[in-house]
Formats: structure tokens, sequence, C-alpha cells
């Protein structure tokens, strides 16, 4: 086990207590899917957001596969059976990105007693009329919070929040910066764990603890040539562990680089503000989500030129899960765009295949060092 | 049912569900007139090459080979229908060569088409109806194209759409394309970012998400003939008329003409009275004691009103000879069902034309439908502001809300058709079907004891996977009956 890793485990643990407590005392603990959600808008209406990816598993993918069909997407399922089964939530917040997420929002409404709220996140962008309506959503949004929460909306609790929030991007981003070196500073497993528990914790829980991360950090002792793998596609979340374990075991290759629903993407773009502090969140939300569902989805694809041309990887990993429409069907665009080496796993959280993945992620390895050898002959 | 033009008379044989070979036949007492007679994009004038009434027969050598296992109505109306249905690709290149503008739409299913309409000589088609294309053609050549760009079997069967604009032989290169996004399928939204990515000439257009105020005021009974009615925040509409703006100026710059709301109105006229029609002869339908008219063809009747086939003038003349059709058979006591036919609501359009078929076959008859084209069926109000009507036509739409919505409109078809039973015809790795199915069933459940059935519509030539499918069928319309007796 990493230390790294162990030492983020121990700070997700007491979070999640301190969280439990919190909503004991009365606070408003705001579930949310999707990082087209705006956290600093959840906390400036004196809800705590927490993104809905952690204590996924596939036993909760079988048990939300009772009450949706098979051939819906594995982290619904997954999100549904952990939610029905036991919810840490006050509320939830859902945008429109995802067909299935926002019907998704329907099923949990019927089964449970989370009050929630599903925004339409437009998916054009480039005109007045889907800026206008995303504005008119998140001002229901806002409504909806305070109501819940008893708190006035105020913007400069959102300008302080967004301060917080950069002071955080930045630290994330540093590393981020650092991981694309060679030998890379921390492995992608480890840089999952670390955004997933920078979300979790918040800017000033999580900067607290900035010195011994770094501290971990330069003490790590590292391989030498690891190979060098982008990750791109679906959510990974803590159900994913095994896969980010077998692309990285024996520390044969690193995960330099990152395209998903929860990666390096997510901390992308701190916010240019100081005037008019609310119009610019709505702009910056608006204009840089990386996400496929955007019609048409271009800044997916420079996103991930700029990613792709930094991290100069060796191989992209493309991992969709079942029935992840948005993911799913891009791998073949994703293949065409970028001349490297490119692995497609479609899979789902049960733990069945692991053996046939880690024959396809070795096979895979093993094809890259001979065009690598080929390559220095030549 | 008797036909009349001029002094010649064409009389429908007694109402019955006949095959291919037996239409064939038919065809042969069929006066040349009428033939000559039936034509579409009539303002072009009598050419040798606008003429749609055949036989199955013509189709079926023209490469729809399925057709030879589908039993037909046996009235020279909706012969018109079939022949009108399955001539639209021909019909597609004839308005390009006669330099007509030609727009696909897609994703909004209906919503749109009278706002193309509007502008002269402009035609809308739907490039998502061609899902039904590879059960026709008992091929998968539109798929495997579509698995060549990228979408495979994981997706629903509307990325045979996708195939098709890549092929471009099914209809010609349209001057443009408009995609509806937003409240949309996600399978639907992948085949739309493929064919962008084809470099086609597109419009984003964005469907907001319809969400439930929570009070339903068009009660059944104090609205009896709305059977569509949804209801949205009021926010929504002036968001979608902003998005009908931002078409108009695209419109514009293709068609080269101005838009001219007077022309609209007229549109929206001639629109209602197709829908109109529609509306009546489903009513007669459902409610007629022996079903007048098979469901195969009550579904070609409904999807109608999406684009009217590209030729709205000739598809309300066809409606109207339905309805005339129906109505007779009513009048004089004759349908193609027994008395004590299963009446079912079927849910989702299934892509497999032969599962209506079915019903029939099994002793059912179709006394309602949610074919996720609400918004399409529903007449549109007559604001001075016709943009204003189309908006509030769009916010109906079945699939852009909650379930519990579009569950709503088939609780009221239970409550007026008096439904026996509920067949849901899922598509496979559809975004909505996974997620709305069990939801139905549940809502439904909470109002009527009435059984459901649900299935995967197969793949085309899955033939053992079809079989089982029959069986299910045989055993829900016998457990129906079985209901009924006791």
């Amino acid at each position: 086990m990493s230390k790294l890793i162990d030492f983020l485990s121990k700070l997700n643990k007491n979070r999640r207590n301190e969280l439990r407590a919190l909503k004991n005392t009365g606070r408003i603990i705001t579930g949310y899917f999707c990082h087209y959600v705006p956290v600093e808008i959840i906390e400036a209406c004196g809800c705590i957001p927490v993104r809905i990816k952690d204590n996924l598993n596939d036993k909760y993918e079988t048990a939300g596969r009772k009450h949706i069909q098979r051939d819906s997407c594995s982290f619904c399922k997954a999100a549904l059976g952990s939610l029905v089964d036991n919810s840490e939530f006050t509320n939830l917040v859902y945008g429109t990105t995802c067909d299935q997420l926002r019907r998704l929002n329907e099923h949990i409404s019927e089964k449970t007693d989370i009050d929630s709220f599903l925004f339409h996140a437009p998916r054009t962008h480039d005109k007045n009329s889907t800026l206008n309506l995303y504005r008119d959503e998140i001002f229901l949004l806002i409504e909806k919070l305070t109501a819940r929460s008893k708190t006035e909306y105020r913007n400069e609790q959102l300008l302080e929040r967004v301060e917080e929030w950069n002071k955080l991007r930045s630290f994330v981003n540093e590393i981020q910066r650092q991981r694309i070196d060679q030998p890379p500073v921390v492995t992608g497993r480890e840089f999952f764990y670390l955004l997933s528990t920078a979300y979790f914790l918040g800017p000033e829980s999580f900067l607290k603890v900035s010195d011994e991360i770094m501290e971990f950090i330069k003490t790590k002792e590292t391989s030498r040539e690891p190979l060098r793998i982008f990750l791109a596609g679906s959510i990974i979340c803590t159900a994913d562990d095994h896969l980010l374990n077998i692309i990285e075991e024996q520390s044969r290759a690193v995960i330099v680089g990152d395209n998903t629903c929860t990666g390096s993407g997510w901390m992308n773009n701190p916010l240019q503000y100081k005037q008019n502090i609310f119009e610019n969140l709505l702009k910056n939300q608006f204009d840089n989500a990386q996400c496929p569902n955007k019609m048409p989805n271009d800044s997916l694809y420079e996103f991930t030129d700029k990613q792709i041309e930094k991290t100069k990887p060796d191989g992209i990993i493309y991992r969709s899960l079942k029935f992840c429409h948005p993911w799913n069907f891009e791998a073949k665009a994703f293949k065409n765009r970028y001349n490297i080496p490119f692995l497609h796993i479609d899979t789902d959280y049960s733990k069945a295949n692991i053996g046939q993945i880690k024959t396809r992620v070795h096979a895979f390895y093993e094809m890259i060092i001979a065009r690598k050898s080929e390559d220095r002959i030549k | 049912m008797k036909t009349e033009l001029n002094d010649i008379v064409y009389k429908d044989p007694f109402p019955a569900r006949i095959g291919c070979t037996e239409w064939h036949n038919l065809f042969g007492n069929i006066p040349d007139e009428f033939i000559d007679h039936y034509r579409y994009y009539r303002h072009c004038g009598k050419n040798e090459w606008n003429t749609y009434l055949y036989p199955p027969t013509t189709f079926l050598i023209y490469g729809s080979r399925y057709l030879r296992k589908l039993k037909f109505d046996n009235s020279l109306a909706s012969l018109r229908l079939w022949g009108f249905m399955m001539n639209e690709s021909e019909r597609l290149f004839r308005a390009k060569q006669s330099g007509m503008k030609i727009i696909a739409n897609m994703g909004d299913l209906g919503a749109i088409p009278p706002l193309i309409f509007s502008f002269k000589d402009t035609i809308p088609f739907y490039p998502d109806c061609y899902w039904w294309t590879p059960f026709l053609n008992e091929s998968t050549v539109l798929f495997e194209e579509a698995e060549r760009l990228g979408i495979g079997e994981d997706c629903c069967f509307v990325r045979a759409a996708l195939g098709a604009y890549s092929k471009l032989a099914y209809f010609p290169e349209p001057d443009l394309g408009i995609v509806a996004t937003g409240a949309s399928c996600n399978d639907m939204n992948s085949v739309m970012q493929s064919i962008n990515r084809l470099d086609f000439n597109m419009h984003w257009f964005e469907i907001p998400h319809r969400r439930d105020p929570g009070i339903y005021d068009s009660d059944l009974k104090n609205n009896e003939r709305d059977l569509h009615r949804m209801d949205y925040q009021p926010h929504l509409k002036t968001f979608v008329i902003e998005e009908m703006h931002n078409l108009i100026s695209r419109l514009e710059e293709v068609t080269g003409q101005k838009y001219e709301p007077d022309a609209l109105v007229g549109t929206i006229k001639k629109i209602n009275k197709l829908r109109g029609l529609v509306y009546e002869i489903r009513d007669i339908a459902f409610s007629a004691v022996l079903c007048p008219i098979p469901a195969l063809e009550l579904m070609n009747l409904e999807f109608i009103t999406l684009s009217a086939y590209s030729d709205l003038d000739e598809a309300i003349d066809i409606a109207q000879h339905l309805k005339d059709t129906v109505r007779e058979r009513v009048k004089n006591g004759k349908g193609i069902s027994d008395n004590d036919a299963a009446r079912v609501i079927w849910i989702t359009p299934p892509a497999d034309p032969i599962l209506l078929n079915y019903l029939e076959d099994l002793g059912g008859r179709l006394v309602g439908t949610e074919f996720v084209i609400n918004q399409s069926l529903r007449l549109l109000d007559s604001n001075p502001d016709p943009l204003v009507s189309l908006s509030d036509g769009l916010l109906n739409a079945s699939l852009i809300g909650t379930t519990r919505s579009r569950t709503k409109l088939i609780l009221r078809q239970i409550e007026k058709y008096d439904a026996e039973g509920i067949i849901i015809s899922n598509i496979f790795a559809s975004s909505h079907c996974s997620f709305e199915t069990t939801l139905i069933k549940e809502f439904i459940r909470e109002n009527y004891n009435i059984p459901i059935l649900s299935f995967d519509v197969v793949a085309p030539g899955k033939k053992i996977q079809q079989s089982q499918i029959l069986n299910r069928m045989t055993a829900f319309i016998e457990t129906i009956k079985e209901k009924k007796r006791s």
C-alpha cells in the first residue's frame, strides 16, 4: 500500500465521521453528481458538497440492478444501490449532463426520502439562450438550497468560497504539473486518491495537510522508466481501484495524465474573478466543462490534445463503463485522433473479469515495449 | 368503403389483414386512374415520377424483404399510407432534384417541422426513422456502418441513422441538419455527435428538461379531448422561443428566405388539421367495438405526424381518406378484430413491425399508444405568436420530463379506452428504456391492476429470441382473456 494513499484514506475516514456528526447537528450534506454542479454555490448556500462517487462497489451495482434494467450504466446502478441502502446525504443535486443521471434522480426520489434537485445543464454553448437558461436554473438551485439550509445567499460569501477553492486547485495543479515529470512523482492511483480527498475534505481542511502531502511526495521512491499511460473515459471512483492497480502494478507503468469525469480536468480551471463573481462562475462552468456530452464536444478534445502534448504518453488506456454511452461511443474518435497505442476496456464494477483485464493490459504493454525497441533499432 | 374519383369507383373488400401476395393480386382491381391520381408534391405537376400507390411487393423488390412476412390492412386508404411512407426515400431525392431544400431533423420528434414547412419549398424529414430500415430490409448494413464509425450494439437501433447519414444512399445530403439535444437520450446524442464529425451542416437545438410542477391541472374529466397535455414551468417556454429564434436565423441563411409569421400560422393550421385527423382516427379505432384498423397501420399513421413523411398536403389527404374508411367500417359494424379481443396499450414503438402483427394474430387489439412522440400528436395552440404555440408544443414532449409525467399519458388512455393490458417494447441499451420501464410498471400498478408485459425488441435476424417474444406475447394475451372470462 502506498504511504500517501494510507495517509489519505485516514483523512477520508475521519472526514466521513465528521460529516455524520455535522449532519446530526443539522448541517446540510449535499450529495452531487457531475462536475457541472458548482461546489462554490452549494457552499455559499450554507450546504456541504460531497460528490457521489466514493463507497461505490460491485455489490451496490448488483443492488441497483433490482430497480433499473441491466442495460443501464454501472455507475448509476451502483449509486442507486448505495443510496437506497444507506444515505449520508440530506439532499442531492444533479445536472442533466447525462440522460441516465437525469433519470436516476427520479428513481432515487421514488425510493428514498432524500430531497433532490435536478437542474438543466445545457449541452450546447456559444449562445446566450443556453447561458440564460443555465442562469435561471442555478437561481432555482440557490432557492432550493437556501430554503433547506435556512441561510441567505450572498455574493460576498460566494467570492470567499471561490478564493478558497482556487487555492485548492492551485495546489492540486502543482502536483499535476509534477506528475508529468519523468519519473512521475505520484502514481495515477495516488493522484486520483488525492483529488478525491481534496474534494471530499474541501479547501480549508485539505490545505492544512498540504505540507505533509508534499513530504510524502518528495520522499517517494519512483521507478526509473515506467511506461507513461494516459487514462481516458468514464468516471473513476472507489470501485475502480482494482483497475488502477492493474494498470500500475509492479511499477511497469504510471498514469501520467487523464481525461475522465473525475480526473485532472476537474481542477483544471481556476476561476478568473474579481468582478461579478456569480456571472464569472457561471461562464467558467459553462465554457470549460470537458464533457463528452457537450454538443459538439470539441472542448473535450481540446483539453485532451493539451494533456497529451504535455504528458507525452506511450499509450492510451480508454476505459468506458458498460452502457456509459457518452464515453463508450467516443472511443473510436479518440483512437483515430491520437496516433498512440490505444487500448479500450469496456467493463463494469464486477471483479469477475480482473484476469482478462490483466491479460489485455499486459499484452498492451508488451506491444508498446516491442514498438519502442523497434523504434530504437531504426 | 367506396372511394370515388370522378365517375370511377373502387370498393374495398370486407376488412381483413392480408399478406403481400394477396395485396399483389388485389392491386390488379384498382383502376389505373387512382394510381395516376395519388401523387406526392402535387405542386410539381403530373410527372412520370411522382406517383406512389404501389402494392407492398414493389417495395419488397426494392429491398424491403420483410414486407413478405407482414400482414396489411386491405383498404385502399391503408395502401396509400403504406405506399406514401415507403416511398419517402425516393421522394427526398426527387425533392432535391426539384430544387427544394431538405432539412434533416433529429431528436425533437415532431416539434420543429411546422417551422420548416413554413419556409417555401423546404422539406423536413427524420433520419431517426431509418431505425426501421434494418428490419424492413432484413439487413444489418446500416448497423455495420454505424459500428465502423464507433457506435456498436450497445446503442439503440437509432444508430441506423448514423449509417444512413454516412452512406447517403437512403436520402440526399441534407441542406441542414437540426439536432435536438439537452433533455434527450444519450444514444441519440452520441449518434448526432458522430454525424457532426462527418462534416455536415448542422444546427444544435437545446431542449430543456421539463421538471414536474407538482400539480396536474389537466385531469381527464375536465379536459377529455386533451389526452396529450403536459405541464411545465413558464421560464422554459421563454427559453425555447429563444432557441426557435436562433434556428430561424439559420433557416433563413440556408433557404435564402425571410421567416414569415403568417406563413407559420398557416402551416400550424395545416399541421393541426393533420393532427386532428390522426386524433380522430385513433379515437374511433380505440373506442370501437371491433377494431376497424390494424395496429401496424395505426403506428404508420401516428408517425405521419412527425414530418408528414415529407409532404404535408398529401399526408392530410391520406389521413382524411383513412378516417373516412375507419368511420365507415365502424358505422357498418365491421373490423379486423374479434369481439373479445384483448385491449392493449403499447408503450414505445417497436422497431420490429411484425410485433404489432403478432398482437392481432394472438387475439389482441390496440387501444392506446405512447410511442414517445406526444409532442407531435397534440394540437398546437392558436396563440397570436406562432412561435409561442410551437414552443408550447415542444414542451409537451414525451421524453423530456419525468417518467411519472409520461406515465400520466398512459393512465389517461387506460381510463378512457378501458385497456386490459400493457405491452412495453424496450429498446435494448436505450438510455430512457433502461430507467423508465420499471418505474412505468410501478406507476401503472399504483392505479390499475392489469397485466404488463415488457421485453427487449431483438435485432433483425435473431429468430430464436424473437420466437421467445412471440411465446411471451401469447401467454400475455391468454392471461388477459382468462382474466376477462373469470
